[in-house]
């Protein structure tokens, strides 16, 4: 079938190569981070020690603490997530606030992390001394990666619908490993102390 | 602006970082900046060679009843002629303590003995050793690691200068840190958790407040090392 017409021609949904240049884009943009964040991680001297946190017994609490802020918060991601698309059990239609409660308890987990982030970075560096620190070091780095690529990928309607869920599923999956390698650590070697 | 809504919120959080960032390396003390400037004004010394080594005179073959030493107490401080490691030495009363570090990977805690001007200092393992002879002035001798050795040389230091060994508990982990305070006031340093192989970085150490090292809030116990302390666990 052709159309002559320009006013009945369908409308071409844009779609296809620039979707695709689209996810490269944020991939790439996401890639960089990471390891933009492993080499100032790995090159700059670790101080050892940085500002702390007022309300804690020690920084490591401090960030024990709000990892685990950021962790629950992610769990409401993943939930609210999981109502959006349809996928959670007993669930059939999405009410209207899931969509703002996702988007604030992700504004609120991401940004609960970058103290933490930040004193990972500047105090500790990028380390290697044990499998746990070592798993640490890459997930936090492949964390604001992903993250970045997913906010890339949500604000650009041309890409492919599997990409959201599948970068959200990074981010989510890089924070559990984030939380589980320092947070469930710290708690199970030093008690549950603030 | 809903579409952009996303990037205002990875700016948010870049912002926040690099802000967090910038309070951290403001706030810093001077701590870390100091050995670094004063490592960059001295290099002439580190590059010196390590004048004639006396060759550490033949084992303690046959110690003939031990001679007085030569120095009563002193602290010295230096380094190997190829800038490998840190060694310092404090010698008390016929004793000598060392410590040896290269600030990334090699650390050790050593003893031994001061016989008229004659040193012999090794680690608890007998991997790490030290041994030469010293004056009032200097210590001259070769420090050997695993099986390498390298000619040093260690001025006598006066306080700041010196060793200091710090003890906190970090994390619910028993740590111990070292650091080598030289003349001109570069200090290095390593720290070693129980159960970890592996040293590593110690915190900046201000030999003129060595009461205030934290590290990740918990407070590290800093003292002066002299020659009549005992630093090897047996």
């Amino acid at each position: 079938m052709s159309y002559s017409d320009p006013v009945t021609e369908p409308i071409r949904v844009v779609r296809g190569s620039s979707g695709t240049a689209m996810l490269l884009v944020a991939t790439a943009v996401g890639i960089a981070v990471s390891v933009g964040l492993g080499v100032y991680g790995r090159l700059h001297e670790p101080t050892g020690s940085a500002i702390n946190i007022a309300g804690f017994s020690s920084g490591l609490a401090a960030k024990a603490w709000l990892a685990s802020l950021a962790f629950l918060l992610a769990i409401v991601q993943l939930v609210s997530a999981m109502v959006m698309y349809g996928r959670f059990p007993g669930v059939r239609r999405a009410p209207s606030w899931i969509g703002g409660l996702h988007r604030w308890s992700g504004r609120v987990a991401v940004l609960v992390t970058v103290p933490v982030a930040v004193h990972c970075l500047y105090a500790l560096g990028f380390a290697d001394y044990e499998p746990r620190v070592l798993a640490h070091s890459i997930l936090g780095c492949f964390f604001y990666g992903a993250f970045a690529t997913k906010m890339i990928v949500v604000g650009a309607r041309q890409a492919p619908g599997w990409a959201l869920p599948v970068v959200g599923g990074l981010v989510f999956t890089g924070l559990t490993g984030l939380w589980l390698t320092s947070s469930l650590w710290f708690f199970g070697t030093s008690g549950f102390v603030f | 602006m809903k579409r952009y809504a996303p990037l205002l919120t990875l700016l948010a959080v870049a912002v926040l970082g690099l802000g967090l960032l910038a309070v951290n390396v403001a706030g810093e003390p001077d701590g870390s900046a100091a050995p670094a400037a004063a490592a960059a004004a001295a290099p002439a010394e580190t590059t010196a060679p390590a004048p004639p080594a006396p060759a550490p005179t033949t084992e303690p073959a046959a110690p003939p009843a031990p001679e007085p030493p030569a120095v009563a107490e002193k602290a010295y401080a230096g380094r190997s002629s190829g800038d490998e490691v840190t060694v310092a030495v404090a010698v008390k009363d016929g004793r000598a303590v060392g410590y040896v570090c290269d600030g990334e990977e090699i650390e050790a805690w050593l003893e031994g003995t001061v016989e008229g001007d004659t040193i012999a200092l090794r680690s608890g393992d007998g991997e790490v050793g030290v041994a030469g002879n010293l004056d009032e002035d200097a210590a001259f001798g070769d420090v050997t690691v695993n099986g390498q050795s390298w000619p040093f040389s260690a001025k006598a230091v006066q306080e700041p200068g010196g060793l200091y060994e710090g003890r906190g508990d970090v994390r619910g982990v028993a740590t111990r840190i070292g650091w080598i305070v030289e003349g001109d006031g570069r200090v290095t340093g390593l720290a070693r958790s129980a159960g970890s192989a592996a040293p590593q970085p110690a915190p900046p150490l201000d030999p003129n407040a060595p009461d205030r090292v934290v590290v990740d809030g918990a407070p590290i116990t800093v003292t002066t090392i002299d020659g009549g302390d005992v630093v090897v666990g047996r």
